[in-house]
């Protein structure tokens, strides 16, 4: 019953933060959209959306076979808002649902083939902005709707804690299985979904911009512009690349290690009148985790003669002219996320060969020499974790094992992992006096 | 009066006895479900009534009647449904079942009966597998949950193929 009171209360919060959003999409924190560019017929200077300069294609509910399928039935139906600009590009907003589905197989689904995309909601992401974009920003926003916010920790019926914004966003890139969530998971999570994503009331989130010559391939098809669009020639006509390369998820490089920093020499703690023992210093930190991502953008020339409407939208040489499409290329795009220290320790062990010379050599000159304390462990954590012991009061003499071990946070586009670093060993002395006769 | 018995009728009265306590108690476990629990069979052994109401949630989706129209099978579906289940039901199911049956996708006569519990959840309800007449798809799985009041099964949800795959390996 908690569960769902929880997910009703994460439900209510981002429909609070997406009526803002409807009918006006882009939040003042946006980025501006250039309005010369492809979204500058869609949405206004203030960040609202353009309705009176789009054309209505209505609700399209379709089967797709990217969608869950209903045994002995086939898929669900994949739903979206369609609307067309005045130049012939389709404007595709699918329903939450749908837009989920879409992100989690985005080849199949034509998601990578938008030849642009913009967000609508006022939700934040990893950057602080208030739009969020692709596939990183989505898994944060899925998170949300299933976890009462996307840093809340769930539990998976396997028994692994994730972060509910990993856990999607891991599903969205293809490293976690949606179906991990367990059937009762999957029900409370459709659920959210679909409260989302009700008729005409639809809070659509997220919006696909297709241009004219994809039309074939996009909801709805088609509108008669559109086709007399592609009937004239194009001058350079380039088919856009099948496929970006797929992103990709550089973690970045750990560094962990300690050392001993003072005295030069340290004394076991029984000669050592001033007990300085030895200071020790650890540290571990981790480097940004870089993703690289790809989008497909079309190159746009300067064409003569006006629009299908009969304006013109660019100049060539003082001449008016209208926009077209002459081929895509495949940008190259990086994303940043920094990663922290969950838990750091750090720790000095008496090496097996010191063990053994105590026990086995040095018991023979002074008998009943054994092992005082042959190990120290030091915790701590933080983005960048280091740590300063002094004076710890080493009482066994021989060569010391410095090493740090731990586990890193993760990232939305990587999960946590351990590490255990290896740093620089150091001697403590024993003084011996020998008598020659 | 005396009445001496043989030592041989004494033995065959005691046998007929036995015999009788055993055919007793044979029956009562049949009956009982005990002779499952024993067999290590007890997940098929606590096979719901056939009227059970997930079942019966389950028998009408697959047998939309198109005449009645599209509001009267989805009251009857949701009848034998969670409360949340038949939300979802409504919202992201129906359309695509109801289309396939437009289409005549779905089997005609399709006949669908319990198989077993295929795991039951940390929070008490259980997902039941079951086997259909149909040869492409001889299994299917139901998320069920127990009502509080009449104790009985109502339908939450029908799990996806890509799901049972996952979870199952069906």
């Amino acid at each position: 019953m908690f569960s769902r009171l929880r997910n009703l209360l994460a439900l209510l919060l981002v429909l609070s933060l997406l009526a803002h959003a409807i009918p006006v999409s882009a939040q003042e924190g946006n980025p501006p959209v250039d309005p010369n560019g492809a979204w500058g017929e869609v949405i206004n200077p203030n960040g609202s959306i353009n309705y009176d300069n789009l054309t209505d294609g209505g609700v399209v509910s379709q089967p797709a076979a990217w969608m869950p399928s209903i045994p002995l039935v086939g898929p669900l139906n994949a739903e979206y808002r369609v609307y067309y600009t005045p130049s012939g590009n389709t404007i595709v907003l699918p329903t939450a649902t749908t837009l989920f589905f879409m992100a989690a197989n985005s080849q199949e689904s034509g998601f990578d083939a938008a030849a642009s995309t913009l967000g609508t909601s006022g939700l934040s992401t990893a950057e602080g902005t208030n739009v969020f974009t692709g596939i990183a920003g989505l898994g944060l926003f899925f998170g949300s709707l299933f976890g009462n916010g996307s840093e809340v920790n769930i539990s998976l019926p396997s028994g692994q804690q994730i972060l509910s914004g990993t856990f999607f966003q891991q599903v969205l890139s293809g490293q976690q299985n949606l179906y991990a969530l367990g059937p009762g998971g999957l029900f409370n999570f459709l659920q959210s979904l679909s409260q989302a994503s009700i008729e005409d009331s639809s809070l659509y989130t997220y919006l696909l911009l297709y241009t004219p010559g994809q039309c074939a391939t996009v909801p709805g098809g088609c509108t008669p512009e559109q086709l007399a669009l592609l009937a004239t020639p194009v001058p350079t006509s380039t088919p856009p690349p099948s496929a970006c390369p797929a992103p990709s998820v550089k973690p970045g490089e750990i560094s962990a290690g300690g050392q001993d920093d003072w005295p030069p020499y340290p004394l076991v703690v029984g000669q050592d009148p001033d007990k300085n023992g030895v200071n020790l210093t650890f540290n571990a930190s981790v480097a940004p985790t870089i993703y690289t991502y790809y989008t497909q953008e079309p190159i746009e020339e300067c064409a003569a003669g006006p629009k299908a409407n009969g304006s013109y939208d660019c100049y060539n040489k003082g001449v008016g002219g209208h926009k077209v499409v002459t081929g895509y290329e495949c940008v190259q795009r990086t994303k940043t996320y920094p990663e922290c220290i969950d838990f750091a320790t750090g720790s000095i062990r008496l090496s097996d060969e010191s063990r053994d010379w105590i026990l086995n050599e040095l018991s023979i000159r002074y008998p009943g020499a054994y092992l005082h304390r042959p190990s120290f462990s030091f915790s701590g954590s933080g983005c960048s974790w280091s740590a300063s012991k002094k004076n710890v009061q080493v009482e066994d003499p021989g060569i010391w094992n410095i090493s740090v071990r731990g586990r890193t946070s993760g990232t939305p586009v990587s999960a946590p992992r351990g590490f255990n670093r290896a740093g620089t060993d150091f001697k403590v002395w024993l003084k011996e006096v020998v008598i020659v006769k | 009066m005396e009445i001496t018995f043989s030592r041989r009728t004494i033995i065959l009265i005691i046998l007929a006895v036995a015999l009788l306590l055993a055919g007793a108690g044979g029956y009562y476990a049949w009956r009982s479900g005990l002779l499952n629990l024993w067999s290590g069979t007890a997940a098929v052994s606590a096979a719901p009534a056939s009227d059970e109401p997930a079942l019966t949630a389950i028998g009408a989706i697959y047998s939309p009647d198109v005449k009645a129209g599209r509001d009267a099978w989805e009251s009857q579906v949701c009848a034998n449904m969670t409360a949340d289940g038949c939300q979802l039901f409504q919202k992201v199911y129906a359309s695509a079942i109801w289309n396939a049956a437009q289409a005549g996708v779905i089997p005609a006569n399709l006949s669908i009966s319990f198989v077993g519990i295929a795991e039951e959840t940390q929070d008490g309800q259980q997902v039941w597998k079951l086997s259909t007449s149909s040869t492409a798809t001889p299994w299917i799985y139901a998320l069920v949950a127990r009502e509080k009041t009449t104790k009985k099964w109502m339908l939450v949800r029908l799990l996806f193929a890509q799901e049972e795959q996952a979870l199952y390996g069906n």
